[in-house]
């Protein structure tokens, strides 16, 4: 369970994304004697050396980590270059390839693909041998050795099955990677290997020293003349409090067969010698954008369940069946605001009542969620073994539907999503709806009102206390409660329901992917806690709890007493003001004008007038944490 | 004969006097008076089941490796840990050991009880320790009492030694190498020296507002002190919470950074990880739990003016100027915002004036706790010196007077029946509640009350802006006020109508006069409360009748049906099963019938009747709803109220009979007996009663 939880809460989103834009490739005339430090999101540290070997860093766990032989000799680097731009920064991956030789090996050509991949907190390997030039076939034994600085305790497949004694050369037919396990008296983490498919491909014989610190991966392989064979390994340093959990380690690498996220080309994917083919899917279907999805992205955390290129029956984690669901199955929902019909093209996934009577709920490809009895004509699913299953939603689990291109376009004429506590998430417009001021709206200072389309963003948070975080589009922050007058919503095919506020549990715009709930739970004490000055609305009046109004002190004059001294200050000419560490009744602030005047003092005034586009507020001067009028230049 | 006689009966008293000395000596109850009984007659942990403790390494969630030792401390996990030995306790310099380490029976939490010594003499100290697997936390608990019948002030010390220098200890809020912690700061994080280690520390050691902050000190960075110092009263329990987590190498220490690494670790977060008995006793963190009475009118009163308060009036100037001697005043006069008021001189407790400019306006503390601010006006205001000599005063030029205590210091008029405390930090009591009524709105519905239905009304530290309400019923309610403006009958100033967004906090009577409950365990009890209430999330409480007609559980198995008035306990135990709360909740209900359902409710929301409104409450928000008084027949209430009465039977085997015959109603006895044990005069009822009780458990 290791990093496992926080790891994978990240993995749902990353393994079928789409990829930033790339770093500029950099050649090395010299390849370095040893790369930078790297530290994993785990902060797990590795360290590649000139030969592609590994190590980890000061903590010295791996004297080094995949040595590369060929027929007895080491390979040796002739020159490389970086994929990441030539340096890794914190939070980034590094990629590097070597190019090389090896000894009495004429003709044939090395490459190393290093890619270290910060975020699932691992090292990719594709070493391939390119007999392009050569006229004869050539047989290679290729060894990849991994050097431990002390004693390992046990070596583990990844079917948990210890590996020793007579019959070690060879890892379990079911075993894809190999767990290299310490005591945890030691204080060392333990490593994960992962080396072979489950398919018929090429598996590794594997040896050890009798002192339990040196491992060595053979391949015997043959490259064809005017050919190539690779081969693609991870290695990964984890925490493990036993042996079983290297399971979950490996799920953000290799899943139901498949690689996810290899970063391999679709050429080398055809000889990789230790996966299938197979197991290197061709990204084909590029989804529209899975990030928009965010109900169903939000659903499926819990099961750590992820979406591929085949529908999938999930059963349990350890038990998940893919296949291909029946193209003319159709499901009639019947929501809490009316039934609605879909066919099967039209949905993402199916969660079903479990075997304990949950209300299912259908996620569309669209974004939206139908949430309640289902009626289902022809819903059944072929497996990858040809056995026809009719699924009954009652006792579904989750129904998975392969990605397709247009998953995250929402429906025509959607402005936001709005999600209910039925489970609902329907599609609706608020730009140019009649009827404002839809939504009324309750603060600490009292009541507000604005429409839906004045909405960014809006979330039901339990923090330290229940209560709605509302972001406005004027740049407003607000912990909000809601009344329950009834709030009409124009669905985004035209249609019209009400709903009592209180049934809401979100609502953010279609396209906005930045729904990260910005207080949670910490105090802003400062703008810089809000994110950039340049997205901050101006001017803007930071507020205890972590409020932010978009508004401008609308008083003729503030009273600043600084040593028995008032100053009388237009809050026109505030450029600034922040609140400092108290000292005594009233809050202390500093002051910077539009002159380039910097005064301290605490205000007169008990309150301030803040007037924002829907109303003038009075705020007690001892909520009042900054305030912004100007910009700083 | 006679003078064998003699010797013989005084050797005899000789030994009745040496047994009664060596029993003196070998029970330190004895020698220490009632303060011992006191203090054992409270405990503070209801009982709880424990075993030996097999101590050993465990790795949490994160694949942190932890290990504790028999005495608490932390000890290395291998070569690559910083610390090595962790947070040793120290009690007046002295180490803390431990007879036998035990731990809970789940395993969960060591429990370590002190070994007597010499610097403990009277001293109880126990430490709970706990990992927090799925937050990575270990969690600390050092728990005080005092056994003897005088004040103890004891120093405490958590050690920690690490292998090899660590690089810099940096607080909460980005300083390093601080040596006290500051405002907003609550720990520290610790970076390892060596490369060789690839995670720092992060020591949680009270919360941002505790007024029990420990002093920091490093030895050459080999080894790190936190130190406080804390007073006891004769009989008090104590509780010290901290905290420790590891965390990955941060790569930046800007504030957005260090709240990330120390939100797991905050002492706000963990309470609901620590006892209910002990989580009002922790005394390095204030919360919404731990304040009440004047304490949450916080903003100002006279101890904050830094003047000791003594048998004389104390004219302050500076910091280190202080005359003693006697102040008279024909004639003071303020000027507030609420108008004009004479004050009668002999009512004041301190003056604070404007210190030859360097304040504006004056403040005048009340010795009832009224505060009023403004321009004062004053006539023949002396002060005469102990020593001999005179001075006027002159409020501009005045920086603080501060009066001897009276008899009748902190005592309110009459007439009063409640404190209001605006934002700017005055103080008036109101005279007259009839007719002061305030709404407000929850996340769930409207809720309506009057000042005579509430104990207290004022921001906690968790919710810095809306206002936490306790009723006098036990309700506890977070709300955000509506209206404009409040009419008041404010004493001196006679009838104000005060903005509502001025208000800060309200102090009724009846929350400054009531005394602790004690239930039968010997410790402080919560108000008994016999409707059904809701406990909610932000430590509230709701007072109301569930509405919904039926529940419907959906089990592994099947679908079952609860009506609202045959469960006794339903618990969303959705945390304890790891599952996703937002997604969905599982309950487990305890029925008064017996037998005990698990599974997830068919409905999104709890419906309930409080204060007279429909309110809906989402089931993720819904932490525990309890119905402490079953719905009881008239044949069962009578036969109840017989065996209560048969308890104090003359005959013993009625009594015992009786015991047993009230066991055997199990738990739907259970309210009415606690109402008993409280209000029942017959102490061998209340004796029968508490056994009762005892042997129901929580």
């Amino acid at each position: 369970m290791i990093g496992a939880c926080t790891l994978l809460s990240a993995w749902g989103e990353d393994a079928v994304g789409e990829v930033a834009g790339k770093p500029a490739k950099i050649s090395l005339q010299d390849v370095p004697k040893q790369f930078e430090l790297w530290a994993d999101r785990l902060g797990f540290q590795w360290q590649l050396t000139q030969s592609g070997a590994l190590q980890s860093g000061p903590q010295s766990y791996f004297q080094s980590a995949m040595v590369l032989s060929l027929n007895g000799k080491d390979f040796k680097t002739t020159g490389g270059e970086r994929l990441d731009g030539g340096e890794v920064k914190v939070k980034q991956d590094g990629r590097v390839v070597l190019f090389g030789v090896a000894e009495g090996l004429q003709g044939l050509e090395v490459t190393r693909d290093i890619w270290f991949d910060h975020q699932r907190g691992g090292v990719r390997y594709l070493d391939s041998f390119s007999n392009k030039k050569g006229k004869k076939a050539l047989r290679l034994s290729v060894q990849i050795k991994t050097l431990f600085r002390s004693t390992w305790q046990d070596l583990h497949g990844s079917s948990g099955k210890m590996i020793g004694g007579k019959d070690s050369s060879h890892l379990g037919s079911r075993d894809h990677a190999l767990l290299v396990k310490y005591s945890r008296t030691d204080g060392r983490p333990d490593t994960v290997i992962l080396v072979a498919g489950d398919d018929e491909v090429k598996r590794p014989k594997l040896s050890f020293s009798s002192n339990h610190r040196e491992l060595t991966f053979t391949y015997d392989l043959q490259v064809p003349a005017g050919g190539e064979v690779a081969l693609l390994h991870w290695i990964m340093q984890r925490n493990l409090a036993a042996p079983d959990e290297v399971e979950q380690v490996l799920r953000p690498f290799y899943l139901r067969r498949r690689l996810l996220r290899p970063e391999v080309d679709r050429g080398l994917a055809k000889v990789v010698a230790n996966f299938a083919e197979a197991a290197l899917p061709e990204h084909s279907v590029q989804p529209y954008s899975l990030e928009s999805l965010v109900a169903l992205q939000k659903a499926l955390r819990p099961y750590r369940a992820q979406r591929l290129w085949e529908d999938v029956l999930w059963i349990t984690q350890e038990n998940q069946l893919a296949g291909m669901v029946n193209e003319k199955a159709s499901l009639k929902v019947e929501t809490a605001y009316g039934e609605r019909e879909v066919t099967i093209a039209e949905v993402a996934a199916i969660q079903g009542g479990g075997g304990v009577g949950r209300t299912p709920r259908v996620f569309l490809r669209d974004g939206q969620v139908l949430a309640g009895d289902l009626v289902t004509q022809g819903l059944s699913m072929v497996s990858g073994d040809g056995w026809d299953m009719q699924l009954k939603v009652p006792d579904l689990t989750l129904l998975l539907l392969q990605l397709r291109e247009v998953d995250g376009k929402a429906p025509a004429g959607t402005d936001a999503f709005v999600a209910l506590r039925s489970g609902d998430v329907m599609a609706v417009k608020t730009d140019g709806v009649e009827g404002d001021d839809a939504l009324e709206i309750l603060t600490a200072w009292g009541r507000d009102r604005l429409s839906l389309g004045e909405v960014q963003l809006m979330r039901y948070t339990t923090g330290s206390v229940p209560k709605y975080r509302l972001h406005r589009k004027d740049g407003s922050w607000l912990s909000v409660f809601l009344t329950d007058a009834d709030l009409q919503l124009t669905l985004a095919g035209g249609r019209e329901i009400q709903v009592n506020p209180r049934e809401l549990i979100g609502i953010w715009r279609e396209g906005d992917l930045s729904l990260e709930d910005k207080a949670d739970g910490d105090e802003w004490l400062d703008f810089e806690d809000i994110g950039e000055r340049s997205a901050l609305p101006i001017p803007s009046c930071l507020l205890a709890g972590s409020n932010l109004l978009q508004g401008e002190i609308s008083m003729q004059v503030l009273h600043l007493v600084s040593g028995g001294a008032v100053t009388k200050i237009n809050p026109a000419e505030i450029v600034s003001m922040q609140r400092l560490q108290d000292q005594g009744l009233m809050p202390l602030f500093a002051l910077e004008l539009s002159g380039g005047n910097h005064l301290k003092g605490s205000l007169r005034e008990r309150s301030l007038s803040i007037k924002t586009p829907s109303r003038t507020w009075d705020i007690p001067v001892q909520h009042l944490v900054a305030y912004l009028n100007k910009e700083v230049k | 004969m006679k003078w064998m006689q003699v010797n013989r009966i005084k050797q005899v008293l000789l030994l009745l006097l040496g047994v009664f000395l060596v029993g003196a000596l070998t029970k330190p109850d004895l020698a220490y008076g009632q303060g011992a009984a006191a203090a054992r007659k409270k405990k503070p942990v209801k009982a709880e089941r424990l075993v030996p403790a097999a101590m050993g390494i465990r790795t949490d969630k994160l694949g942190n490796s932890w290990n504790v030792e028999q005495n608490g401390n932390l000890s290395r996990v291998g070569n690559n840990m910083m610390v090595n030995s962790g947070l040793s306790l120290y009690i007046n310099n002295q180490q803390f050991y431990t007879y036998q380490p035990m731990m809970t029976a789940d395993g969960a939490e060591y429990v370590l009880h002190s070994r007597q010594s010499s610097a403990m003499m009277g001293l109880q100290v126990v430490r709970r320790i706990r990992l927090l697997e799925k937050q990575g936390v270990m969690r600390y608990l050092e728990i005080l009492t005092n056994t003897t019948s005088n004040p103890l002030t004891v120093n405490l010390s958590l050690r920690t030694n690490f292998s090899g220098n660590y690089k810099t200890h940096i607080t909460n809020d980005g300083r390093s190498n601080a040596v006290l912690l500051g405002a907003r700061e609550s720990g520290l994080l610790v970076m390892p020296g060596s490369n060789q280690v690839n995670r720092a520390f992060v020591f949680s050691l009270c919360s941002e507002k505790s007024t029990l902050k420990p002093s920091i000190s490093s030895q050459n960075k080999y080894a790190l002190n936190f130190q406080y110092s804390v007073t006891l009263a004769a009989g008090q329990t104590v509780v010290l919470a901290h905290a420790v987590s590891q965390v990955p190498l941060p790569h930046s220490f800007e504030r957005k950074t260090m709240r990330r690494l120390f939100r797991p670790v905050a002492l706000a977060r963990l309470q609901s990880f620590i006892p209910n008995e002990l989580r009002k006793l922790v005394i390095n963190y204030s919360g919404a739990a731990s304040l009440e009475g004047l304490a949450l009118m916080g903003m100002t009163d006279v101890a904050s003016l830094g003047v000791d308060r003594s048998s004389r009036d104390t004219l302050a100037m500076g910091e280190k100027t202080r005359l003693l001697g006697k102040a008279s005043c024909s004639l003071l006069k303020i000027q507030t915002v609420y108008g004009a008021a004479q004050i009668p001189f002999a009512k004041v407790a301190a003056i604070v004036g404007g210190n030859r400019g360097r304040r504006e306006g004056a403040r005048v503390f009340l010795r009832d706790g009224q505060v009023f601010s403004g321009a004062l006006q004053v006539k023949a205001l002396r002060f005469a010196m102990a020593g001999g000599g005179s001075m006027n005063l002159d409020v501009e030029k005045l920086d603080r007077l501060v009066m001897a205590k009276s008899a009748n210091e902190g005592k309110w008029e009459k007439t009063t029946v409640a404190m209001m405390e605006t934002y700017a930090g005055d103080r008036l009591a109101l005279s007259d509640g009839a007719g002061l009524d305030f709404s407000g709105m929850t996340p769930w519905g409207a809720l309506h009350f009057a000042l005579k239905d509430i104990l207290w009304m004022a921001p906690q530290e968790d919710e810095l802006v809306g206002h936490f309400v306790e009723f006098k019923n036990g309700a506890r309610n977070f709300v955000y006020l509506l209206g404009d403006e409040l009419k008041v009958d404010a004493g001196f100033f006679g009838k104000q109508a005060v903005k509502l967004h001025e208000l800060r906090a309200v102090v009724t009577r009846a929350s400054v006069e009531r005394k602790p409950a004690e239930d039968a365990s010997g410790g402080d009890a919560e108000v008994v409360i016999l409707q059904p209430y809701l406990k909610a999330g932000g430590n509230q409480l709701i007072i109301g009748k569930a509405t919904d007609e039926q529940l419907k559980v959906m089990t592994s198995t099947e679908v079952v049906q609860l009506r609202p008035e045959e469960i006794r306990v339903m618990k969303n135990i959705s945390d304890e099963l790891d599952l996703d709360r937002e997604a969905d909740c599982v309950f487990r209900f305890e029925l008064w019938g017996g037998g005990v359902v698990t599974g997830y409710l068919s409905e999104s929301f709890l419906s309930m009747k409080v204060r007279g409104e429909d309110w809906r409450v989402p089931l993720r928000d819904v932490q525990e709803l309890v119905t402490p008084v079953p719905q009881l027949g008239e044949t069962v209430r009578k036969d109840l109220a017989r065996l209560i009465r048969q308890m104090g039977s003359v005959e013993w085997q009625v009594r015992e009979r009786a015991t047993e015959d009230l066991l055997e109603f199990g738990y739907m006895a259970k309210s009415i007996l606690q109402q008993e044990y409280q209000s029942n005069g017959d102490p061998e009822i209340r004796r029968r009663v508490g056994q009762v009780l005892a042997r129901l458990g929580p």
